[in-house]
């Protein structure tokens, strides 16, 4: 199974926002797929049909330049499927189309295809890849860092550090940071408070980065 | 035995809508926005989805931040939270099946079951401190282990899931309980409302931990 990113728009490009109500058209960006469902058209009865995707790529292809010339704001998503499987079909026109397989992600699970893929990166790195003297990643390392990953509520940056650990980060715009350092053997975290203060902190357990991470974003 | 360090760190509360119970959605997103919108990420808000009507499990309205997720569907709601490490579990979800359900009344709605899931993990060994309550050699020795079982007390069943990972770098230790009503005794016959029935759920979570952690 992979991962996509996936990029939700709101509608406005239609100016189908309705006062006091939020109602938003459905268009998913993938890695190389697009999926389009305008309101009241007959293929979002498609779409929503349990196990059933359309994807018309042209016409979303329009629609993702009209987003972008138009520079409507971007919302990541991490509420939508993964995909499956692929299977054709045909939509109510008798048009041949691929429909796609999903499974709803569980809420409060995280799309975490950027983190991933850095990680994939970070361990092909080679000795000396910073020109600096700095050492390859161990696949422990690695592995710990995916299962760390695994459990977090929301989806770090991610970076490796010229000594030897792997940097788990998060931002917040009022400024307060929250840092885990991650080797093989220790994990140290790093918080900036909104009042300035700063708390370092040796921890042990997966458990305790999760808590962390969710009382950062209380 | 010694008391537990234990903590409840994320608790989901469903709601079953009785069938045929018709209702305005948009309405009722509205009034539930207003509801949770200081519980939210204010930069977060309710989506709506064009859902066809005989679709009742694919939500039409989801609302998420870091730390919260509400999902509604036709037939059920469900509000999952994670709790940070300075909140009280009994007071939010208090606070959170208020809200909710004042919106059920506002909307004329009607529910006919609930349930209510609670994760909890311990910041020391749960597999230890487990032993001693659930003395099975073979689940006591093992690298991994889950059992569950459930009980039926005063028309509700409780499912208690306990998982033990015994590995260094993966810390999954969990213990669950599913507390939900039997869905043959309806709610609306028996004449009870969706938010005493959460609050008969929270009951039977404190005597869950008690018994089973305590």
């Amino acid at each position: 199974m992979s991962y996509y990113n996936s990029i939700l728009y709101d509608n406005c490009m239609l100016n189908e926002k309705k006062q006091n109500k939020y109602i938003y058209q459905f268009l998913i960006l993938y890695d190389d797929k697009c999926i389009y469902a305008p309101l009241g058209a007959n293929v979002t009865k498609s779409i929503f049909c349990k196990n059933k995707y359309i994807y018309i790529n042209n016409l979303a292809k329009e629609m993702i330049e009209r987003c972008e010339n138009k520079n409507i704001q971007k919302q990541e998503s991490f509420i939508y499927p993964r995909i499956t499987k692929t299977n054709i079909g045909y939509n109510e026109g008798k048009r041949k189309i691929n429909l796609k397989e999903f499974e709803l992600i569980k809420p409060l699970s995280m799309n975490l295809s950027k983190a991933r893929s850095t990680l994939d990166e970070i361990a092909t790195l080679k000795e000396n890849w910073n020109n600096n003297g700095a050492s390859e990643f161990s696949e422990n390392l690695i592995k710990k860092c995916y299962n760390i990953l695994e459990q977090l509520p929301m989806e770090p940056f991610i970076c490796p550090t010229a000594c030897g650990s792997v940097q788990f980060e998060y931002e917040k715009k009022n400024g307060e940071y929250l840092e885990f350092e991650i080797y093989e053997d220790k994990i140290e975290s790093y918080l900036i408070m909104s009042d300035g203060k700063e708390q370092e902190k040796n921890l042990y357990k997966t458990s305790e980065i999760k808590q962390m991470v969710v009382d950062f974003y209380g | 035995m010694g008391k537990l360090n234990v903590n409840i760190c994320k608790l989901q509360m469903v709601y079953f809508f009785k069938e045929d119970n018709s209702f305005d959605t948009v309405e009722f997103v509205n009034s539930i926005h207003k509801q949770l919108k200081d519980i939210f990420d204010k930069e977060t808000i309710p989506q709506l989805l064009q859902i066809p009507q005989n679709i009742t499990d694919i939500p039409y309205c989801i609302w998420n931040d870091v730390n919260r997720s509400l999902e509604i569907t036709k037939s059920r709601l469900d509000f999952v939270f994670n709790l940070t490490s300075t909140s009280s579990w009994n007071e939010l979800l208090t606070m959170f099946n208020q809200k909710i359900a004042y919106s059920f009344t506002e909307n004329k709605m009607i529910i006919d079951r609930v349930g209510l899931v609670s994760e909890l993990s311990s910041p020391n060994d749960l597999h230890e401190l487990l032993k001693k309550r659930v003395n099975i050699a073979e689940f006591n020795n093992a690298e991994e282990a889950n059992i569950s079982w459930i009980e039926k007390i005063e028309m509700y069943n409780i499912c208690t899931y306990i998982q033990i990972i015994r590995n260094e770098n993966e810390d999954r230790n969990k213990i669950i309980f599913d507390i939900n009503g039997f869905s043959e005794n309806k709610l609306s016959k028996q004449g009870i409302s969706g938010e005493n029935a959460m609050i008969k759920c929270k009951k039977l979570l404190e005597g869950k931990i008690e018994n089973v952690l305590l």
